[in-house]
């Protein structure tokens, strides 16, 4: 029963490779392959980034006889990155999966399923670890028996890493049924997450510096409040009686969790949302226009979901958080726009470039380029009212437009003040700023119209892998690379203004000609597409 | 109040729909029945404008849909077979929308909100998450969207399906009241003992195409609707 639950799971593991959510059918060996491929590659990437920084660490901590320390280190790197990769992963698997009932409801013992799926986010650990522990291991190129221990403690660190994502995945599970507003909680826990990776992606520099020079007095600190840390580096370095120690406190941590989900593990995939029913009060709704109300569901649509609000709403999030960090740091920003152009001979330049940066990062809000996709089997609600579906198409639309404008006209301005345009430089990059958001959001919405997907069983397939998304956000990176690029090739024989009013009248024409696409032939697809 | 004229709509090589003509008049309750892909829910989508027709044209009130389709749109509800709703809003939250769209007013919506919720029982459950709802409680939610802005002509795929008794005997009533204010509804079903009882005209369509259409009367005779549909679907075999 056990062997049969294991290769069930696997099975299902193995379906990221085999099977197409996107399409909802298996892939072709071919299409299996380049994905696998793919995989690789990133793989590859990521045991480079690790590699590189094992290499800064490796050579002073070992000439300062810390080897230890060094594996210590790279240890509890290794623990961070496995349970930030696959915290919420894990959560899926052990409380989300879609056969929940129908194994609650065969003569299967909790305990075996529960068994089945934490070996599934084990093995899918192991990958995770290794692409830190793995390239730690092999630049500090032991031999003999401290090898032998070293290759052991990827299963020991897996093993501590899995326990560790049980239990928040179980912490998560327990919070969840609780909860009433799940989306911003999903939120904050990601922008959390994200604001972590991006202080420790910014200090990781200082810290090694810091490590290495002064190795001592960091080695006495982990001997003092990090045992288990101090005795996973002696183990690495060849210790037996602290591989046996440190292994067996993590065996012993994760019978002690295995325990604890299994008893609770039928509770939680039975229990329903415990939150309090919404009490319904009468009361009168001032009529709204069609217009007004379009807008209203399409705003309500983006901030219900969490995976809608993260994917194509982060760069609203940067640019405010830029525009802010850039009146603060007015000085230096401009020092090194200066250094950087001023080495071009191009200083002119500065507020076409400020304007096509802004242009780059709205590209990464894509809030219309899913918004057809995501009507899914809901699309005749719309299709059988009394509204055009152009009307439709320009409220997905003026979402975008107006999501996206507000923090651009932010981090625009703030870019025209500290850069030290003029004010009418600063209001034509408004221009342009303005048409591109306009272009990008009748663009997104024209690649959804030919490509829509309303088959999804998961939304994040229309948000994240459709291809309307992908034409949007490489499409923005064009056009602001492009005004980049002409930019500078034109700059020698017109002044920035007289750029910046060109690019604004080219990007509102293009603007034009796809709302005349969508006023016609859009509306006309929208009308009569079906699931 | 309906007119459809030779409708044929086909997918591909395959013709869902084949020449089909119905003139549906006000005050009338139509059925149609049919056997699983007959071609019953093609026309009815055809009808809401969901669809385009390969050939012939429907009219609402005079008007062509596929000329005027929003001002056909506004005489008409329609309710799928499956009426999934937008999950991320609340039961009251999804009917003020349909009611925005429909420019009905504040007095008004507030009014049959609370008549139609109360015959329905689902008043206790308007602030709810549609996400929350069981497909029974959405399906008449979607009844209440329909009736909310008093439509003329409602269109119905399979509304029965889901209901619970009570809900079941609520919906008959309505759908009476509708035509004897002077609309009409179109709807299909596979209970031929609710067709038989509630219906003024029924249409049986086979493989696309119209086998048989009338008065309640005319089609089953002194028989039971059951016994002639099934002898149709025989002697079309």
């Amino acid at each position: 029963m056990l062997k049969a639950l294991i290769k069930k799971e696997l099975a299902m593991l193995l379906t990221v490779y085999t099977f197409d959510s996107r399409k909802g059918r298996p892939r072709s060996t071919g299409a299996a392959i380049v994905f696998a491929l793919l995989f690789l590659f990133i793989f590859a990437l990521i045991f480079m980034l690790f590699y590189s920084l094992a290499q800064g660490l490796s050579a002073p901590l070992t000439e300062q006889g810390l080897e230890w320390l060094y594996f210590s280190l790279m240890g509890l790197l290794t623990i961070m990155v496995g349970v930030i990769g696959s915290v919420f992963t894990t959560y899926s698997i052990l409380y989300k999966a879609k056969d929940n009932e129908l194994l609650l409801s065969m003569p299967i013992p909790p305990a075996y399923i529960l068994f089945a799926r934490m070996l599934t986010v084990f093995i899918m650990n192991i990958v995770c670890c290794a692409l830190v522990w793995v390239p730690a291991i092999v630049v500090h190129g032991s031999t003999g028996l401290p090898l032998v221990f070293q290759i052991l403690l990827l299963f020991i660190l897996t093993l501590l890493v899995t326990v560790l994502t049980c239990f928040l995945g179980w912490v998560i599970a327990l919070v969840a049924g609780r909860l009433n507003n799940k989306t911003f909680a999903t939120v904050a826990v990601s922008l959390i997450l994200v604001g972590g990776y991006y202080y420790f992606y910014f200090k990781i520099d200082r810290m090694i510096k810091y490590v290495i020079a002064n190795g001592a007095e960091v080695a006495s600190s982990i001997k003092g409040w990090g045992f288990p840390a101090w005795q996973l580096g002696l183990a690495s370095t060849g210790s037996v009686l602290s591989l046996i120690g440190f292994s067996l406190a993590v065996i012993a941590l994760f019978i002690l969790t295995y325990a604890i989900l299994s008893k609770t593990l039928i509770g939680l995939l039975t229990a329903k949302r415990a939150g309090k029913k919404a009490v319904y009060r009468e009361k009168r709704e001032k009529l709204a226009g069609a217009d007004s109300a379009l807008l209203r569901k399409e705003l309500k649509r983006f901030v219900s979901s969490s995976t809608y609000l993260l994917n194509s709403g982060f760069g609203m999030l940067m640019m405010a958080a830029a525009a802010a960090a850039l009146l603060i740091k007015a000085d230096t920003v401009y020092a090194a726009a200066e250094k950087v152009l001023g080495a071009m001979g191009n200083l002119g330049i500065i507020p076409v470039a400020a304007a096509a940066a802004v242009c780059l990062i709205t590209s990464a809000d894509n809030i219309s380029a899913p918004s057809v996709s995501l009507e899914g089997r809901q699309i005749w609600i719309l299709q059988t009212m009394p509204v055009d579906a152009a009307r439709v198409l320009k409220a997905k639309k003026r979402l975008h437009v107006l999501l996206n404008g507000v923090p651009a006209i932010l981090l625009t301005a703030a870019l025209g003040f500290v850069l030290r345009a003029k004010i009418y430089e600063i209001l034509l990059m408004l221009c342009v700023v303005g048409a591109f958001i306009w272009l990008h959001g009748a663009f997104g919405l024209m690649m959804n119209l030919l490509k829509p997907n309303l088959e999804w069983t998961s939304e994040a397939v229309p948000i994240k892998q459709g291809m309307p998304v992908m034409f949007s956000m490489f499409g923005g990176w064009v056009v602001a690379g492009a005004i980049l690029v002409t930019g500078l090739l034109l700059s020698s024989f017109m002044q920035p203004w007289m750029l910046l009013a060109v690019h604004a009248v080219i990007l509102t024409v293009l603007a034009l000609l796809v709302e005349g696409w969508l006023s016609k032939k859009g509306s006309e697809i929208f009308s009569h597409i079906t699931v | 109040m309906l007119n459809i004229q030779h409708l044929t709509k086909r997918f591909g090589d395959k013709t869902a729909v084949s020449d089909l003509s119905l003139h549906i008049m006000p005050g009338e309750i139509y059925g149609f029945i049919g056997h699983n892909g007959a071609g019953k829910t093609t026309t009815l989508k055809c009808v809401v404008g969901i669809l385009k027709p390969d050939a012939g044209d429907v009219t609402i009130g005079g008007l062509s849909v596929k000329d005027e389709p929003t001002a056909c749109k506004r005489m008409l509800a329609y309710i799928p077979d499956d009426p999934t709703l937008y999950a991320y809003m609340t039961g009251i939250k999804y009917l003020n929308f349909v009611a925005d769209i429909y420019g009905v007013s504040s007095e008004t919506r507030t009014e049959r909100i609370r008549k139609y919720g109360d015959l329905f029982e689902l008043t206790g459950d308007l602030a709810q998450p549609v996400s929350a709802y069981s497909h029974g409680m959405q399906q008449k939610l979607s009844i209440i969207a329909a009736w909310l802005h008093d439509p003329k002509l409602i269109i119905m795929d399979e509304p029965f399906v889901g209901l619970d008794p009570k809900a079941s005997h609520t919906l008959k009533q309505m759908m009476r009241e509708v035509c004897d204010a002077g609309g009409a509804i179109f709807f299909s079903t596979h209970v031929l003992e609710v067709a038989e009882k509630l219906c003024d005209k029924v249409a049986i369509i086979k493989e696309g195409r119209l086998i048989r259409s009338g008065t309640m009367e005319e089609v089953k005779g002194d028989e039971s609707l059951e016994s002639v549909f099934l002898e149709l679907e025989d002697e079309n075999a």
